[in-house]
């Protein structure tokens, strides 16, 4: 794997792909970080003479011996004390010249150089990818606001959110609003407790798109939490006059409604929410969950089973999926083996019909002995064999004698117990028939 | 007047099927004697209806007998209030058993109804019609398997009208006794009422609910739920996400 990515690196570079050959290059190194060709080949795809005799260095680290590092390295450090001519780059941002070595623009005073989200390494505004790294950041040649977008998301997933918040005010500077900009920035405030700062942000989003089913379940939440509920009446009939609200919005209702203590609206809104087919599976579960969990508090155990065995099998994985699991072991433990298994099981699951065969066939003879007929008997022998099957079937699947006939399973086998069943069936209704008619 | 009007609080289960399949079975046999000339009628529940005399004689349809006269009825309000006491009782005890199982049990509770009426009337010429064994035995079960349980009941007291939540032992104690005192009374005289049925069918659901119940609920009754952790409706979820939002 190592040798197939060093591989690619090497053919990307000769290319002159320096930016996928640093990634390969990095990407080897990250799986054997004493690699010492891909250091090698990493120093002639990196763009700075820093960098490279970073990477020189560790060549040499690895082996002292190799000649082609050290002859590199000497001729760069000597080319770095040599003075050179200053060549001014412009500014992204404002187009001014900055020049080298500079880490601000002297003209906008933007930062040229920010902080790798992944391993905090110094980062060029213009590289797409942290040279230390490789994470991604952004490429400021397409768009400066792109690039702090970029940056920004880098630092969300990592959750560095006052970073995040950061990178993504830079892009709202330095361009027009762009499209989810706003809900971005109020979520950073949102995870950073600034509440009010959160509440604008979200308006604005929403001023920038009314139908933002985030921002406008978010504003919900914090009127919410404020009890402010008349903003929160606002937006709910807002959302309500919309001509095809997502099932994300019409969940958002039911959380509403829920902490108004509305519970048929909540479950209403969950139900329409969970019919809705722009969730996706996770989202799903989650609306399955809170059915469950609405169903349970009603007393609606079926409800609630079926309801979290659906949020369980959509997403087994995510949270909500796995608090149906909890919920629905809890509601539904798992029989233990005593009674799926067990004699005294079977006996009792035979008891009540073979009681009511006796019975008939007592009432047919009109309890007299000697009215028993070969018939009656031969009946009650034939019920006994045909509720054995039945309840085998569907009660006591792991009873001895399946067990030693077709397994440890027995008759939990679908063909299997399906087979058994209907012959049990059929033998009890022959026996009630031979009872009733012939007795 | 004493009537139970509801059965309750939460029920386990879900649609009690039996218990409406019963009720309509027991509504079309009632609507075909009512359709029937009146000769016919008699004729139908005379040949379908339980005689203890012919059962002894090994005449008529014998144990068809036992199980069809619990499906047919001599009066509208006699269908009536036996299918009101099958709905306020039934569905709970379908619940636990299951369909298939309480259909059996039902049928069995009906059996032992009969059977009582055949040993303490031997001699009798007269056909025995009506479900209330087989309901008197659903209301065994219920008081077996909720003795604590409260139902909404209608107390008509001449001009007074209440509907407090009684106990439902109290209830059910207090009918089963005036069941006994009819039983007694119609050992000296004749009766309309099949006193003897119904306490066959009470203590047929008493006694034999526990070999009918189903296997999930009555391990699970016997399981305590321990404390999960709650969806927690008050804190903040991460918000389901749309495909359209992608």
């Amino acid at each position: 794997m190592t040798n197939q990515l060093l591989q690619e690196g090497v053919s990307a570079l000769k290319q002159g792909d320096k930016a996928r050959a640093r990634a390969c290059l990095l990407a080897a190194l990250k799986q054997d970080e004493r690699d010492e060709r891909a250091w090698l080949w990493l120093s002639g795809a990196v763009e700075r003479d820093e960098e490279r005799i970073i990477c020189l260095e560790n060549v040499l680290t690895i082996n002292p011996a190799n000649e082609r590092a050290r002859q590199g390295l000497a001729w760069l450090r000597s080319r770095l004390t040599r003075p050179s001519a200053p060549q001014a780059t412009p500014c992204p941002f404002c187009g001014a010249p900055i020049p080298p070595r500079e880490t601000a623009c002297p003209a906008c005073g933007e930062d040229q150089i920010v902080s790798c989200p992944s391993c905090g390494g110094s980062v060029g505004v213009e590289s797409p990818a942290c040279p230390h790294c490789g994470q991604e950041t952004g490429e400021a040649k397409a768009g400066v606001a792109a690039y702090y977008n970029a940056l920004g998301d880098a630092y969300r997933e990592r959750g560095k959110w006052g970073m995040a918040l950061e990178a993504w005010q830079h892009a709202l500077n330095g361009t027009p609003a762009r499209p989810g900009l706003h809900r971005r920035i109020a979520a950073a405030h949102r995870a950073l407790g600034q509440s009010a700062e959160a509440i604008a942000s979200y308006k604005q989003a929403l001023e920038e798109d009314p139908g933002d089913p985030e921002a406008t379940l978010r504003l919900i939440e914090f009127y919410v939490a404020r009890e402010e509920w008349e903003r929160a009446e606002e937006i709910y009939q807002r959302i309500k006059k919309q001509k095809e609200p997502s099932s994300a919005m019409i969940c958002g209702l039911g959380d509403l409604a829920l902490r108004r203590n509305d519970f048929r609206g909540a479950l209403k809104a969950y139900e329409e929410a969970a019919q809705g087919k722009d969730l996706d599976g996770a989202g799903r579960a989650l609306v399955y969950a809170r059915l469950g969990r609405l169903y349970d508090l009603q007393g609606e155990e079926t409800k609630a089973v079926r309801a979290y065995r659906r949020a369980a099998a959509l997403a087994p994985d995510s949270p909500a999926g796995r608090l149906a699991s909890v919920q629905l072991a809890d509601l539904r433990p798992s029989l233990s083996d005593k009674a799926v298994a067990g004699w005294a099981e079977t006996l009792r699951g035979m008891s009540g019909p073979l009681l009511s065969c006796t019975l008939l066939v007592g009432i047919q003879a009109g309890f007299n002995l000697y009215r028993l007929t070969l018939a009656g008997m031969f009946g009650l022998a034939l019920a006994t064999a045909g509720i054995f099957c039945l309840v085998c079937a569907t009660s006591t699947p792991r009873n001895e004698i399946f067990t030693l006939l077709l397994g440890r399973s027995g008759l939990e086998q679908p063909p299997w117990r399906w087979a058994v069943g209907g012959l049990g069936a059929a033998l009890a209704l022959a026996a009630l028939l031979l009872i009733l008619i012939f007795a | 007047m004493i009537l139970p009007i509801g059965d309750g609080q939460r029920r386990y289960g879900g649609f009690p099927f039996v218990t409406v399949t019963i009720i309509v079975v027991n509504l079309l046999v009632f609507i075909l004697e009512v359709l029937l000339p009146p000769d016919e009628t008699d004729h139908l529940i005379a040949a379908f209806g339980l005689v203890p005399k012919l059962i002894y004689s090994a005449q008529g349809m014998g144990a068809i007998s036992a199980l069809t006269a619990m499906f047919l009825h001599g009066s509208i309000m006699h269908l009536v209030g036996n299918m009101w006491f099958l709905w306020i009782f039934g569905r709970k005890v379908e619940d636990l058993t299951g369909p298939f199982r309480f259909f059996l049990f039902y049928l069995l509770c009906g059996l032992c109804g009969g059977v009582l009426r055949l040993i303490f009337k031997p001699t009798d010429p007269f056909p025995s019609i009506g479900a209330s064994g087989a309901i008197a035995g659903v209301m065994g079960a219920f008081l077996f398997l909720y003795p604590d349980e409260r139902v909404r009941t209608l107390v008509w007291l001449g001009p007074i009208v209440l509907w407090p939540r009684l106990p439902v032992a109290l209830l059910l104690v207090l009918w089963l006794l005036l069941q006994l005192v009819g039983a007694a009374s119609t050992q000296i005289g004749g009766a309309v009422v099949d006193y003897w049925a119904h306490i066959g069918g009470f203590v047929a659901g008493l006694v034999f609910l526990y070999l009918f119940l189903g296997q999930e609920p009555l391990y699970y009754r016997h399981h305590k739920r321990r404390r999960s952790p709650e969806l927690a409706f008050n804190e903040p979820l991460d918000l389901p996400v749309s495909k359209r939002q992608r």
